[in-house]
């Protein structure tokens, strides 16, 4: 079970004096249960690619495989695939229109075609997956905070229950603690329900500490694709593509420099400690 | 520049009919003092208050008890409405609600254009303007097809065009990428610096604030914390309790400590830290 993706290419306004080659000859394969960060400057062609995976943009060329199956044949049930492949947009709380918090979660199961019943049943559990309980089903979501509201359009994906779920920079705009809660919220989800994520974000330090596996994106192109720790060991190159390495990975250079004895791939806080107490102590 | 006594302000909640049914206090009793050149930057959760204070910097908002003062005027003034909204301009989080020329240079002029400047010297402000967010190369460009950094230079061009005393930034960069956000913080430094422009910068991206030269912490309505960045940041379990966080390099020299390791409180940036651990490992 994955999605594969084969040589995608994909052109806006084709044949205009606007055209743009968004995505380049693209190859990729996400297996069933990867916690996956997407990464690139604007522009880069993350947000095209996402849109490709759940058949919201067709390829100009190139194939799409889900599960092995391939999304752009013929009688494929598109319908089906966005079921089971939830895009959270950015922002999504502005597309939260229902009176209540449940009534919003249960429109996704009810256009799947879901009774009231069963639609409700879904939403109460993808609201509680969230950490949203019972005492805010009535609520207007607006009364809601920003954490919150994003929490209830979450669930609103989850709510379909689907095998993969894109993200696509979740944590805009969201305080320090709200941004460690959704994180931690998505990273139980994969864990306990085997749900493949797939992160996009600007944050070095968060995809840093959560995927096992970074796919970096330049002009339309994989640039790298790797374990965190692969991908920020090219920080200089990162750089130049309008990207960064997390604070941390700096820190361990400079040591380095210095002529400490630590290793240079901590990408996290905790592991940069680690390294740096290690080299503490060892004696000379 | 900036003086506020007493600011309290509510939001009133409507019903159907206009009705006033609930308040919520958003600012409450707030007393503080920004100095002409200072570069201060308010820290806050979500719904602490900090973009509801910020907007009665320019008048958006009046406040619903006390005062607040902008260059010796009174916000509630409505004759000098105007001066208070050129003297000090504000910029947003989402670029794409900000600009609204389909020319980037004429975007920029909007702004003098409206105070009843004369051509020649909107054209002069709108390339000082744009020279000093490095934008000039792109003053004939569509804004649509710019990055993400490169829209916020943009507005904050349009509002440097105004001429103002003092900038009043809410969370610019939450939307960008890590070049985006570089951009636009350096271009917010140099202003500060070679233009003596000051600088109210809200964000939650706790690097962004090293800088600074004072900073401010918001809890339900209220200043709960005031101080340098390196006071600030010393306290790094209260930050967490008000949902906050500190910079990498901060958190990295808390975590040494907790393991035992005595160095000293508030390191902010990764150049003090090397030096710290340097030392330390000297005297083992």
């Amino acid at each position: 079970m994955s999605i594969k993706v084969k040589n995608v290419n994909y052109t806006y306004s084709e044949g205009t004096a606007y055209e743009i080659h968004a995505l380049k000859d693209v190859n990729l394969e996400i297996l069933d249960g990867q916690f996956v960060g997407l990464i690139g400057h604007t522009g880069s062609g993350k947000s095209t690619l996402i849109q490709h995976l759940n058949g919201l943009i067709r390829a100009t060329e190139g194939k799409i495989y889900f599960n092995g199956r391939d999304i752009y044949g013929e009688k494929y049930p598109l319908k089906e695939l966005r079921s089971k492949v939830g895009l959270v947009f950015q922002y999504p709380e502005y597309q939260l229109f229902e009176t209540d918090v449940l009534k919003d979660v249960c429109f996704g199961p009810k256009n799947l075609g879901y009774s009231q019943e069963e639609a409700e049943k879904k939403a109460k559990e993808a609201l509680r997956m969230v950490g949203m309980g019972e005492e805010y089903d009535q609520s207007s979501p607006f009364e809601l905070s920003g954490g919150q509201k994003r929490r209830v359009a979450i669930a609103g994906v989850l709510a379909m229950e689907p095998e993969v779920l894109i993200l696509d920079e979740p944590t805009a705009g969201l305080d320090p603690r709200g941004r460690d809660e959704i994180l931690d919220q998505i990273s139980y989800l994969k864990r306990e329900r085997g749900i493949t994520v797939i992160l996009v974000s600007h944050s070095m330090e968060d995809v840093a500490r959560y995927v096992d596996r970074l796919i970096v994106m330049n002009q339309g192109q994989v640039r790298f694709d790797g374990t965190p720790r692969e991908v920020f060991r090219h920080y200089q190159e990162l750089r130049e593509i309008g990207l960064d390495a997390p604070q941390v990975t700096y820190l361990m250079k400079s040591l380095k420099e210095k002529g400490a004895h630590v290793d240079v791939d901590a990408t996290t806080v905790e592991e940069a400690a680690d390294a740096i107490a290690a080299w503490l102590k060892e004696r000379e | 520049m900036i003086r506020a006594e007493k600011l309290t302000f509510d939001y009133e909640k409507l019903d159907e009919t206009g009705q006033a049914v609930s308040m919520k206090r958003a600012v409450d009793g707030v007393d503080l003092e920004v100095r002409s050149g200072e570069f201060v930057a308010i820290l806050g959760h979500n719904g602490s208050g900090k973009s509801t204070l910020a907007k009665h910097i320019n008048a958006i908002l009046l406040p619903t008890e006390g005062t607040l003062w902008v260059d010796g005027m009174d916000t509630k003034d409505e004759n000098r409405l105007w001066d208070i909204r050129q003297d000090a301009g504000m910029v947003f989080q989402n670029p794409d609600n900000q600009i609204i020329g389909t020319v980037v240079e004429e975007d920029v002029g909007f702004g003098p254009e409206n105070l009843g400047v004369p051509t020649d010297e909107i054209w002069r402000r709108v390339e000082e303007s744009l020279q000093a967010v490095g934008m000039l190369k792109y003053r004939k460009h569509s804004p649509n097809r710019l990055s993400g950094g490169q829209k916020q230079r943009v507005a904050i061009a349009g509002v440097m065009a105004m001429h103002p005393r003092c900038i009043v930034l809410d969370e610019p960069t939450a939307m960008l990428d890590p070049h985006g956000r570089r951009s636009v913080i350096r271009t917010v430094q140099k202003l500060n610096k070679e233009e003596q422009i000051t600088v109210i910068l809200i964000t939650h991206y706790m690097e962004e604030v090293i800088e600074a030269d004072r900073v401010f912490v918001m809890d339900d309505g209220k200043v709960v914390m005031q101080g340098t960045p390196k006071e600030i940041f010393s306290q790094v379990d209260r930050l967490k309790e008000l949902r906050l966080d500190v910079p990498q390099a901060t958190l990295v020299a808390y975590e040494l400590q907790k393991r035992g390791f005595p160095l000293p409180d508030g390191i902010l940036s990764n150049e003090e830290l090397v030096e710290e651990l340097c030392r330390l490992k000297s005297k083992m």
